[in-house]
């Protein structure tokens, strides 16, 4: 501690283990607030659209529009770490003769 | 120029430094443990970051420039003594 310059450097670095372990205690802290989320998806209507991707391509392609009801509580999710809340809706249908079901994930991160 | 340059060497005497490294860990460690604690209880991160910050900033104004409380043991030396140099050249 004899010269400004070695104050600064001991003062920077007791800040970065005092922040780590602020870090730590926090992170451990989410453990007392357990995440119950709930969701209801009612899917109202189904239609499936012949079209093209482009106006003047050759390839038809089909269209499937979905309109469904989501009721979902994410409040849970929220504690006093969070940053970011990453949900998706997950659509599982069947194809034709021969083909396995095939699920496609929409994800939509929000930030706190 | 010369006082700019003991201005940022900032040279303090072996009490002053001993008082200097106490007031960085307690400044700092009550600074984070507030911070945790008030974040927690408001079960808001900002408050722990704004609170842990600012007790950081303020640490360092405390602690980093040569305040005249660290000087305050400063060291005596011994006067020089020119006799016994003329005794040793004398070798």
């Amino acid at each position: 501690m004899h010269s400004t310059i070695v104050r600064i450097q001991n003062v920077f670095g007791f800040f970065t283990t005092v922040a780590f372990f602020v870090a730590f205690f926090t992170a451990l802290s989410v453990v007392l607030y357990p995440a119950s989320p709930t969701a209801t998806v009612d899917v109202v209507s189904v239609k499936v659209i012949k079209g093209r991707p482009q106006y003047y391509s050759s390839k038809q392609q089909e269209y499937a529009f979905i309109t469904f009801d989501l009721d979902a509580d994410l409040e849970s999710l929220y504690n006093w770490n969070t940053k970011q809340v990453f949900c998706w809706l997950s659509v599982v249908y069947g194809g034709g003769k021969g083909t396995k079901h095939v699920s496609a994930r929409l994800p939509s991160s929000g930030t706190h | 120029m010369d006082q700019l340059q003991t201005l940022f060497d900032g040279y303090i005497d072996f009490e002053g430094q001993k008082l200097a490294d106490r007031l960085t860990n307690v400044l700092l460690i009550l600074s984070g443990l507030i911070a945790w604690i008030v974040g927690f209880v408001l079960q808001d991160l900002r408050y722990t970051v704004y609170i842990g910050l600012g007790g950081t900033a303020l640490t360092f104004l405390v602690v980093v420039p040569p305040w005249p409380m660290y000087n305050k043991h400063p060291l005596t030396w011994l006067p020089v003594d020119y006799d016994d140099k003329k005794e040793k050249k004398g070798h």
